[in-house]
């Protein structure tokens, strides 16, 4: 059998879905570190549009370009989250407004429903590590670009009092996507609220 | 010497006597069991019945309560013609049917009917028909009103429910993971309360609705891995020995652990892979990979099977009751499964639940229940009637047939009388 967890990253017809290679490892990485979940050693690439996307309840996709889901994708997202799957989106640009986000929220509004702000004292923030102020700021909104973009929600569609899509604008792509052992260098791991996202998916 | 006249005078005399001693005899004889038949002596009345349809319970008990007071009341059925009439089949116009109703043990008013006959049957209740039913089936439907009724033909049983159950709160305990997480969703979907405790390790847990540490206060309990199992042995054990219901899933199906062999009833022989490569919507669980459940009590119920394995398997436990589920990643059947996996996994989880826990039985809302008419709970009718007057005739000509009873020495008088007018004649034709 299989272990109990395994990072699956959505691959989909348009874009670049494989644009954070490293987030897998990494966060890999850290849910084995802080927590007892019994987690593959490797991530998994999975279609959107193939029923093996059903094998894992949890998802991520990301990309920067404009996302464009074939139909196929989009019923099997659609069905995928009735069934029970959490599908975690991030904007791997940090920017507002930009191709990824408008694409990727019409995509996913037309799948499954339109997105609304999740709270920031949602479950989610306490899921594992506690967030008080609810999602927490990455480098690249704060001082990335210069321009202080910082988005003060998550985005969800909720299905049955629980999340089935995540989306976030933050760019964890970019802020979670180094070698693990780098994580030495950092005073306080910014990977830990990817953990809490596993913990949520594995537990409501 | 007398002459002849006299002679003949004589005689006719005496002739004429004797037949006034026989009339008299015969309408003595007559008025007497006119009184005894008038005064109804036992064993004097026969109550033939015919049934063109199943009688109602209280003709039924009403000519029982006439053979308790000592007639007899032989019955018999019309035998319908059905078919070709080359082929024709003879029926007897009372179905040899049975239905219950009994409240299914899962969360929402809904009941479970039961009913097995001779052939397609229907089911109703007060609002009018729930479903059709094969010859032997169950039926699962929402709240009914008044009494279920089941029908075949003209024959109709009526079962009248009287409690719904109420359970309560259900606990699970184990690891983080899919299998507990599905199985909570589920079971909420269901509309089970459902309180949990997922571990993370290093004593982070994840607490789940109104999760307090005594489990007494709960219905059932779920326990999926055998850390949880472990901290927990204690309470579990004396909380199924006290009627609550313990489902040992997952990890914890095959712990062997000292406090749990006594109770479990069956152990883990091998691990079986799955035997079908996609979740088929008749046999799901096919594609599921099974813990075999073996070696099992003399006490122990199996409940599920696979091929012959032992996939789940109960055993009571004192007042309660301890379920072993051997299937593994059940998540799966819900993700991957074809058709209503959803709707399938629910239901299975939501059952096997139902089978453990402790459950109260309350009295059905008042606006629901149907009236205090015994008439109304006639569950088997042609069982009923056998059982109150007999098996049947086999037909009107085997009926007893035997005329009012007179006493024995009325029937001497009658056979003197009837001699005596033989004798008389005799001396008539002598002369």
């Amino acid at each position: 059998m299989m272990a109990e967890f395994t990072w699956a990253t959505a691959q989909y017809d348009s874009g670049d879905w494989d644009s954070a290679p490293m987030v897998p490892p990494n966060l890999i990485d850290s849910v084995a570190r802080y927590t007892s979940i019994d987690v593959a050693p490797t991530g998994v690439i999975v279609p959107l549009g193939s029923r093996d996307l059903f094998k894992y309840p949890l998802v991520c996709l990301t990309g920067h370009l404009p996302v464009r889901f074939s139909e196929v994708e989009r019923t099997t997202l659609r069905e995928y989250c009735r069934r029970g799957g959490l599908l975690f989106v991030d904007d791997h640009n940090h920017d507002i407004d930009g191709e990824f986000h408008r694409s990727a929220t019409e995509e996913i509004t037309r799948a499954v429903g339109p997105l609304v702000d999740l709270p920031n004292d949602h479950e989610l923030y306490r899921a594992f590590f506690v967030f008080q102020d609810g999602p927490p700021t990455t480098s690249h909104e704060l001082n990335g670009w210069g321009d202080n973009l910082v988005h003060k929600h998550l985005q969800c569609v909720m299905q049955d009092g629980r999340i089935c899509v995540l989306y976030s604008s933050k760019d964890y792509s970019s802020e979670w996507n180094y070698h693990p052992d780098n994580k030495r260098f950092l005073s306080v791991d910014n990977t830990r609220f990817g953990v809490n996202v596993v913990v949520y998916a594995l537990t409501r | 010497m007398r002459s002849p006249a006299e002679r003949l005078a004589r005689r006719a005399r005496i002739e004429g006597a004797s037949r006034v001693v026989g009339l008299g005899a015969l309408v003595l004889a007559l008025g007497i069991s006119a009184v005894l038949a008038a005064r109804g002596p036992r064993g004097a009345t026969i109550i033939r019945s015919v049934f063109a349809e199943s009688p109602s319970a209280l003709v039924r008990d009403s000519l029982a309560a006439l053979q308790r007071a000592g007639r007899e009341v032989p019955w018999r059925e019309l035998l319908l013609r059905e078919g070709p009439s080359r082929e024709a089949i003879s029926r007897g116009a009372i179905a040899p049917l049975i239905a219950m109703a009994e409240p299914v043990r899962e969360p929402g008013d809904r009941w479970r009917v039961s009913a097995v006959g001779a052939g397609p049957l229907l089911a109703l209740d007060s609002l009018g028909p729930l479903d059709s039913l094969d010859a032997a089936s169950v039926l699962t439907t929402d709240a009914v009103r008044g009494a279920v009724r089941v029908r075949e033909g003209s024959t109709e049983a009526r079962v009248r429910p009287t409690d719904r159950v109420t359970i309560g709160r259900i606990v699970v305990l184990g690891r983080a993971g899919w299998e507990p997480r599905f199985a909570i969703t589920a079971l909420e979907e269901a509309g089970w309360r459902v309180d949990a405790r997922l571990t993370l390790g290093r004593e982070r847990d994840v607490l789940q609705g109104d999760f307090t540490p005594r489990i007494a206060r709960h219905a059932a309990a779920i326990v999926f891995d055998t850390a949880s199992l472990a901290r927990e042995a204690p309470a579990l054990l004396a909380f199924v020995r006290d009627g609550g219901g313990v489902i040992l899933a997952g990890e914890a199906a095959r712990a062997e652990l000292p406090a749990f062999r006594a109770i479990v009833g069956a152990r883990v022989t091998a691990l079986q892979p799955p035997i079908s490569r996609t979740f088929e919507m008749d046999a799901p669980t096919r594609a599921l990979p099974l813990y075999a459940l073996g070696e099992r009590r003399t006490d122990a119920v199996v409940i599920e099977e696979r091929d012959g394995t032992g996939a789940v398997v109960a055993r009571r436990v004192g007042a309660g009751r301890v379920i072993q589920l051997g299937y593994a990643e059940t998540w799966r059947w819900r993700m991957e499964g074809e058709g209503r996996a959803i709707e399938g996994h629910r239901a299975y989880w939501s059952r096997l639940v139902g089978e453990s826990a402790a459950a109260t039985a309350t009295p059905r809302n008042a606006r629901h229940a149907a009236p205090h008419d015994p008439s109304l709970n006639d569950p088997a009718p042609r069982a009923s009637l056998v059982q109150a007057l007999g098996a049947a005739s086999l037909d009107a000509g085997s009926m007893p047939a035997s005329l009012p009873t007179l006493p024995r020495w009325l029937g001497l008088l009658i056979i003197a009388t009837l001699l005596a007018e033989w004798a008389s004649r005799r001396g008539r034709g002598a002369a």
